[in-house]
């Protein structure tokens, strides 16, 4: 494959041929791009190496664990997270920012072990919620040391798994409990703006997404309640929408993950409606799709228009098929939805005019 | 503020006396706490040993005429399903050479009116009736203990039923000050085996 230098290179010389470019500037012009990094076949077989001395000391390790004392055991665990945490650190001290993340969040994961393998070793009983909610503390903790977005993804996964491993979800609580996602989502979100990270925003939403699936379990809302949701979730796309328009690089994640859990939300809102609603969720639901087109095609935003079609073509196959209503009545729901659109459209025509 | 490398060496050293002050902690709560063993029953001899630990399943069978203990959950359930657990307080009284369930009760104060010594957990009775031999499930919040490969395949051995050498196995449980049981080791027959710190 073609590097990016290559590519140039080749239509440089087209545009050169052409006369849209001096030939003088060819070489400025390709000396300005940095040639793409390669793997030497020595740093290939240096770190094929390494990976293979690791695994031989984990079945090692593995294979004489039950010889092992159990301090010698505890031992081995810590020094696994502290190893990875110091040469985290060193990477970090070193200018090598990338690095120190990656080793970040491994030494997240390797705290989330230690803590499952102490359990073991010592039989120390305890709530699986607990554990994976101190392993996300301890991994919030190491990405805001060192202001790490692989480890505050981990941080965001740990809490959320802790939230739906332990709770009993489709039981009812006389005790009303909290996600940990209420305040983990929100706190990676804001961290995601403020260190303009795109993978901790696609993080971010996600646990946004899941902290509403969690409130709906729990609270075993009704359809109405689920359309609530959905409509939460649509103002914080709408947040995210605000944000990519003021040149945020994460509002689009925002806006594009969040306006697909809304549409989901608002469809399953409309799975167990009461017979007097169907009509008008259907309707609102062809209206919504409709509307998520248009949205993502004014906005470009590709994931946005892909929810208005899938949502439009579920919406409709349901209409036709799942409802059992009479033809004369799915034409009206296609008509009046029609006739949204149209309006719609139109007064953004005039808009733009 | 200090540099980055800094801080992460402060949250990793933060994050590891936390966990050794963890164990430090349950080890000491276990030593110091009141010791007691109750009968362990293979529910299901698939299910007892999985990887290196043993299932913790306690279970004491009711004999003719003797009455599901006072406050317990009582049903026809062959078992004592998680779900069906609730967090409430457990009164344990000695009897025959080994600890059994005294009652249930909502509170401490009402489990103690039971016995003096309560621990957090539940229990759950299937009542004996002709032809059906009852049985008082407990739960104390411990359900695993990790053992050598070796032991837990004895200890598996030993509890199932078509074991050469059956014998009884019983789990030694600390109830610590805090009301918290935590797993000692377990009594397979007359062999006590309690792994130590080391």
């Amino acid at each position: 494959m073609a590097s990016y230098k290559e590519q140039v290179e080749r239509d440089l010389d087209r545009w050169i041929g052409e006369g849209l470019v001096p030939a003088d500037n060819r070489a400025a012009m390709l000396a300005s791009i940095p040639q793409a990094s390669r793997l030497d076949a020595a740093t290939a077989l240096a770190w094929v190496g390494g990976v293979l001395a690791g695994v031989a000391l984990i079945a090692f390790v593995a294979a004489n664990w039950d010889l092992l004392p159990r301090l010698a055991k505890f031992a081995m665990v810590l020094g696994l997270f502290a190893a990875s945490a110091g040469a985290a650190a060193w990477f970090s001290r070193a200018g090598r920012p990338n690095a120190a993340n990656g080793l970040l969040a491994f030494a997240a994961f390797a705290f989330a072990a230690a803590i499952g393998l102490t359990g073991q070793i010592f039989d120390i009983a305890g709530d699986e919620r607990t554990a994976f909610y101190a392993s996300g503390v301890v991994a919030a903790a190491l990405a805001l040391a060192g202001r790490g977005s692989a480890p505050a993804i981990a941080a965001v996964w740990f809490v959320g798994t802790g939230d739906f491993a332990a709770i009993q979800l489709f039981n009812v609580s006389s005790d009303f409990d909290v996600a940990g996602l209420f305040i983990a989502a929100p706190a990676a979100a804001a961290l995601a703006v403020y260190w303009r990270s795109v993978p901790l925003a696609h993080a971010a939403a996600l646990g946004l997404i899941a902290a509403a699936v969690w409130l709906a379990l729990k609270l075993h809302a009704p359809p109405e309640g689920v359309v609530g949701f959905a409509a939460a979730l649509a103002v914080l796309a709408a947040a995210g929408r605000w944000l990519r328009e003021r040149g945020a690089p994460t509002g689009g994640v925002f806006y594009g993950w969040l306006a697909w859990g809304a549409v989901v939300f608002y469809i399953c809102g409309g799975i167990d409606l009461s017979h007097g609603w169907t009509i008008p969720h259907r309707i609102g639901w062809l209206i919504l799709g409709g509307a998520l087109v248009a949205l993502g095609r004014r906005d470009r935003m590709g994931s946005v228009t892909a929810a208005g079609v899938l949502s439009l073509m579920i919406g409709i196959s349901v209409v036709m098929y799942d409802l059992g209503l009479g033809l004369l009545t799915a034409s009206a729901v296609f008509f009046f939805a029609a006739i949204a659109a149209a309006v719609a459209g139109f007064a953004m025509r005039r808009r733009a005019a | 503020m200090p540099a980055a490398w800094m801080r992460i060496l402060a949250v990793a050293a933060v994050s590891i006396l936390a966990l050794v002050a963890v164990v430090v902690h349950e080890g000491m709560a276990r030593d110091a706490g009141t010791e007691i063993a109750m009968p362990m029953q293979p529910v299901d001899p698939q299910s007892l040993l999985s990887g290196h630990y043993v299932v913790v399943g306690l279970s004491e069978t009711l004999d003719a005429g003797q009455a599901c203990p006072p406050g317990v959950e009582t049903g026809i359930q062959p078992n004592f399903d998680a779900s069906m657990r609730k967090p409430r307080w457990v009164a344990l009284a000695p009897a025959a050479g080994h600890t059994r369930v005294a009652g249930v009760a909502d509170t401490e104060a009402a489990a103690r009116r039971f016995a003096p010594l309560v621990a957090h957990g539940d229990a759950y009775c299937v009542a004996t009736v002709p032809d059906t031999t009852g049985f008082v499930a407990t739960w104390l919040g411990v359900d695993h203990f990790y053992l050598d490969q070796a032991e837990a395949q004895r200890v598996a051995g030993a509890m199932s039923p078509t074991s050469d050498q059956p014998a009884p196995v019983s789990a030694i449980i600390s109830i610590g000050a805090d009301n918290r049981a935590r797993m000692k080791g377990v009594m397979v027959g007359a062999q006590r085996i309690a792994p130590g710190w080391y």
